[in-house]
């Protein structure tokens, strides 16, 4: 791109920054209305069973309990925690505000309201649950095996699917290499639990405050489910302290709005970390095994898999995610016939959903365990036989048909190795004493938006203010990744204003126009496509306004800092500010548009990323020293938060290969209810994060811009584990690499546990 | 939905008065690292909650002739920078710098660990190998000293009175002659709860060349930290040499295995106390630093 940017690539702080340094900034649990109750869930305590009895007689003579729900008294009309909109496939209507059937620990059977937390958390220690055992399937082995106990009348698998395509070519003479990898069931670990309050009004309508990522989505829930029309139901989205996807469902938005309707009081109901971490939902385990032939030179001939993902007890959106599960491989290496078969299981385990990666992370954590068999099998350099395979620029993805646009990975891979000295650190000996150091690399993919899929469409409304700043409307959900500043730094890119000029507020389903919100990687590429053309819009009124002003034809006129200028004639120039009294205000109202913007394709982003580990052969605890990544961003729009949301991300992937997951007992019980005892990567072990930016601008996001937000955090998993294996000389593929599995691999790998599945 | 009252007594004879007036459900904080997450859980608030940390007479190290004496409300940072535990007792500086996080050893005091009683508490390892005696006061005025051994009874578990309250420990301090080390694994390199430890306190006979006053204290074993009797006995008169350190490696295997048998996390405790043992050892610095020999 041979344009000029002024702003666009800069680096810009999140928007709310000073508010949230000085503590002004009002989160969701800050936020209190005069008159609100509070609400505490009464969860299930057996994996599976019926609610026999339900005594809230000492509950509800405590002072301050207004009253307890549950199934006796509450709807049982069912709904879907995953619906986006009314028509939408694949969103099961399988539970409930309350359950009489619970189906793991953690269900919700009940929720005590009360004019004080306190008063509702005393309370909810005092209702007592009596349930009948129903035998319980806590893993995906024994839900596949079970015919006379379900977790759902419809059966164990919540779903299945098969992707074949492409030609398998003649395999004779080919290396066949097989593997399975699995890869835990993990908590999102947002800073900020989950959060929702509702008030109804004597309209007969409501108003929902939550941290959701996407609030028309929570209206379709909370309206349907309530029976009231949309309109009468405004849903408004909150600062919030992270999400990580953990947010993209609808949980306790329905449960809030209806306690709020049926006792005619606002509520609040903001859950605990324990409630979090086993009550909402968690990016869901999985399974894979892999089986690929390749030429003896190391080209891919043939990629079969087959994926098995436990959706916990509410299938939720998991069909999706294991669907997804096969639109990984395509995106990443060109192969003349990929095959997959998915399925999504029932189990009575916490409910898995959208997490970061929407299977992704899962996919490549497999794929890239599998390369680097396949490279050790051929003795190739894992570089090598990625190099041999990756797609080129503008290839087609076998399973999705779609155009991978500017696909960058090949050359991420190229300027990574040379940076990270790959060559000189994989030839170093890892040594054969306690400490063991290893390197690893691993590649991922990831999609911008959801064109393909169906009809992908931001809408949004810029105007100019009488002073010269502008305001720009739009459904913007702030996750944390800096989505408000983006769109300001786009909108000022193209009207050559200071991006602090403009305003842009988040998502209010009553006030902003819709959009599905912040998740399937497709705000910058879409919505930010949205802003830009919206802006292109407003520019080219300016430009007709200042024509006039100016009596000059548009063609001689450009904006900068603020202001019409004429080509070649320094003097002139009318600043925005002035149009209003120029004009005598004829202008400003014109200087204003609306944007519906219909996505027009759906690029592959990527990143490569390089790890280095010092494995501890005698305690078994990794420490990875230095870490690479790699993005094919297209365009950065602002630098330092594209820089900064990867170094999360990769720690986020550390944790997911090295430390975090949420095991159940023979019990179903989690055992964990809290960070104390559920640990992710703290800073004394993060290491220093390298990130390098591969910019092309060649596909259709605003000034090329891609995804950044999922895909940052695809690869980093593979890559650590590769580079344990690499120090180690082990073929560990069952995540999270914890000290036991990496002691039991040194000392007697017969007993490393082998994947329970598939 | 109790209704908790909080004492904050400053001076010895308020402390005295306040525990006069406890009852089972009386709490003690100390720093409450551990106990404001215990209380949070409903049904078990305190009734009266007595905060120790007003007692500035109670947060010292003094060197008492002999004897090193530590007040229960000394912080881990402060134990962790104390002159005199550096000379005297090293291996306790060492567990207090491990302790949680900055925010936590800025709070959390050593009496505070001992009473809480957790079998991973570092100060009980620490305190256990240096033969810590623990002196405490009643209700009536009444001060006790006992050992260790007597106050730590297993996994929450502890001899304390519900009107008692520890205010000293006091240990033989060690010498120029001594040599003292503390390690730990926990799951990540901060912010980890031990799911092991070891103090390790020797004499070193500069002219012979060998150990003797061995001391040995695993955590994270069991229901308490303990001492290894049989493995400090066979290290005593030893040369401080790899050989040794290898003898006192496989000692603690034995003793991880003696402890916990059957115990889930044995397979890799027992491992991991190789690691374990090495680095307390090359911690005293009187042989080359050495490692597990690998087959």
């Amino acid at each position: 791109m041979t344009e000029d940017l002024q702003y666009v690539g800069g680096s810009y702080p999140v928007h709310d920054v000073a508010q949230k340094v000085t503590g002004e900034l009002v989160y969701g649990s800050d936020f209190s209305l005069p008159g609100m109750l509070h609400a505490k869930l009464i969860l299930s305590t057996v994996p599976h069973g019926m609610v026999k009895r339900i005594d809230a007689s000492r509950a509800e003579a405590l002072p301050g309990v207004v009253k307890v729900f549950s199934h006796e008294n509450s709807p049982m009309d069912r709904f879907c925690r995953a619906r986006i909109h009314p028509g939408q496939d694949l969103a099961e209507h399988d539970e409930t505000l309350f359950s009489e059937r619970v189906r793991f620990v953690g269900d919700r059977v009940a929720a005590v309201v009360a004019t004080s937390r306190a008063a509702a958390e005393a309370a909810a220690a005092l209702v007592e649950v009596e349930y009948e055992e129903l035998p319980a399937l806590l893993t995906v082995d024994e839900a596949l095996a079970s015919t006379d106990v379900l977790v759902h009348s419809t059966g164990n698998v919540a779903y299945e699917s098969e992707i074949d395509k492409g030609e398998r070519p003649d395999l004779g003479g080919a290396v066949i290499v097989s593997s399975s990898t699995s890869t835990p069931r993990v908590h999102h670990a947002a800073l900020e639990p989950h959060v929702c309050i509702a008030q109804g009004h004597s309209t007969g309508g409501m108003t929902v405050w939550t941290t959701s990522q996407g609030v028309y989505a929570a209206r379709t829930v909370i309206a349907e489910l309530l029976d009231m029309e949309y309109h009468r139901v405004r849903v408004i989205k909150v600062p919030m302290g992270g999400s990580f996807g953990g947010k993209t469902e609808y949980i306790i938005e329905p449960v809030c709005a209806f306690l709020a309707h049926a006792t005619r009081r606002p509520v609040k109901l903001l859950l605990d970390r324990e409630e979090c971490m086993i009550a909402t939902m968690v990016r869901p385990a999985t399974w894979t095994t892999i089986r690929t032939a390749c030429t003896p030179e190391g080209v891919l001939l043939d990629f079969e898999a087959a994926t098995t993902l436990d959706s916990g007890a509410y299938a939720s959106s998991t069909p999706d995610y294991s669907i997804h599960m096969c639109k990984k491989v395509t995106k990443l290496y060109r192969v003349p016939h990929y095959q997959h078969q998915s399925r999504a299981v029932l189990t009575n385990t916490p409910v898995g959903g959208a997490c970061r990666g929407w299977g992704a992370p899962e996919m490549a954590a497999a794929t890239e365990i599998h390369m680097d068999r396949v490279a050790a099998a051929l003795r190739l350099d894992p570089v090598e036989l990625r190099l041999k395979n990756m797609v080129e620029p503008f290839d087609t993805d076998l399973v999705t048909g779609l155009p991978l646009g500017d696909a960058r990975v090949r050359e991420c891979l190229e300027r990574g190795a040379v940076a990270f000295d790959w060559a000189a650190r994989r030839a170093r000996p890892a040594g054969r004493g306690r400490l063991r150091r290893g390197v690893g690399v691993a590649a991922g993919a990831h999609k911008n938006g959801m064109f393909g899929a169906f009809p992908e469409a931001s809408n949004m409304s810029l105007k100019m203010n009488e002073d010269g700043t502008f305001e720009l409307n739009a459904s913007l959900h702030e996750v944390g990744c800096g989505i408000v500043t983006t769109m300001k730094v786009i909108v000022a890119e193209v009207l050559g204003v200071h991006p602090d000029r403009i305003a842009a507020g988040e998502a209010d389903t009553a006030t902003t126009p819709f959009d599905y919100g912040t998740y399937g990687s497709r705000v910058t590429y879409v919505v930010g496509e949205c802003a830009r053309v919206t802006a292109e819009k407003v520019k080219a009124r300016l430009l007709e306004a200042a024509a006039e002003l100016l009596k000059e034809p548009v063609v001689h006129l450009f904006t900068r800092d603020g202001a019409v200028h004429v080509k070649n004639d320094a003097e002139r120039a009318v600043a925005y500010r002035d149009i209003a009294r120029l004009s005598e205000m004829r202008h400003v109202p014109s200087i204003a548009a609306s944007t519906t913007y219909y996505a027009v394709s759906n690029p592959a982003s990527y990143s490569v990323q390089f790890a280095e580990v010092e494995v501890d052969c005698a305690t078994g605890l990794v420490a990875v020293n230095d870490f690479l990544a790699v993005a094919d961003v297209g365009r950065a729009i602002n630098r330092g938060m594209v820089e900064a949301q990867y170094q999360g991300a990769v720690q986020m992937g550390i944790g997911y290969a090295l430390y975090e997951h949420l095991d159940v007992d023979e019990q179903g019980r989690s055992g964990i209810d809290g960070f104390k005892n559920y640990h992710i990567v703290n800073a004394p072990d993060m290491p220093d994060i390298q990130v390098l930016l591969v910019e092309h601008e060649g596909d259709d996001g605003p000034f090329g811009a891609k995804s950044v937000g999922e895909i940052a955090t695809v690869p980093t998993a593979g890559a650590v584990v590769n580079a344990v294996n690499n120090a180690l000389g082990t073929e560990l593929s069952d995540l999270p690499l914890v000290p036991e599995r990496i002691i039991a691999a040194l000392h007697a790998p017969e007993e490393v546990p082998a994947c329970s599945s598939c | 939905m109790g209704v908790t009252d909080v004492v904050t007594p400053v001076r010895l004879e308020d402390l005295v008065a306040a525990l006069a007036a406890a009852t089972p459900q009386t709490r003690l904080l100390a720093g409450g690292t551990d106990l404001v997450r215990s209380i949070r859980t409903p049904g078990s608030e305190p009734d009266t909650i007595i905060d120790l940390t007003g007692l500035a007479e109670f947060a010292y190290v003094r060197l008492d002739g002999g004897t090193l004496r530590v007040g229960a409300t000394t912080t881990f940072t402060a134990l962790q920078w104390d002159p005199l535990v550096r000379e005297h007792a090293l291996c306790l500086g060492l567990a207090a710098a491990q302790v949680g996080s900055v925010q936590i050893r800025n709070a959390g005091t050593i009496g505070g660990n001992i009473a809480n009683a957790s079998p991973c508490a570092d100060g009980a390892t620490a305190l256990t190998a240096l033969g810590a005696e623990v002196t405490t006061i009643d209700g009536a005025g009444t001060a006790r000293t006992r050992p260790l051994g007597e106050i730590l009874l297993g996994p929450s578990r502890t001899s304390l009175a519900h009107d008692e309250a520890i205010t000293e420990f006091s240990f033989p301090a060690l010498g120029p002659e001594h040599r003292s080390a503390f390690a730990k694994i926990g799951s990540r390199t901060a912010v980890s709860v031990a799911r092991l430890s070891a103090a390790l306190v020797v004499r070193f006979d500069a002219a012979a060349g060998t150990l003797d006053d061995v001391r040995v204290s695993l955590g994270a074993v069991g229901g308490a930290a303990f001492r290894a009797s049989r493995l400090e006995e066979s290290l005593t008169r030893l040369p401080a040499d790899e050989a040794t350190a290898q003898l006192f490696a496989e000692g603690c295997v034995a003793a991880v295995q003696e402890s916990i048998p059957g115990r889930y996390s044995l397979p890799y405790k027992q491992h991991a106390a190789v690691g374990l043992a090495y680095d307390a050892w090359n911690m005293l610095a009187l042989s080359p630093p050495c490692e597990p020999a690998w087959a």
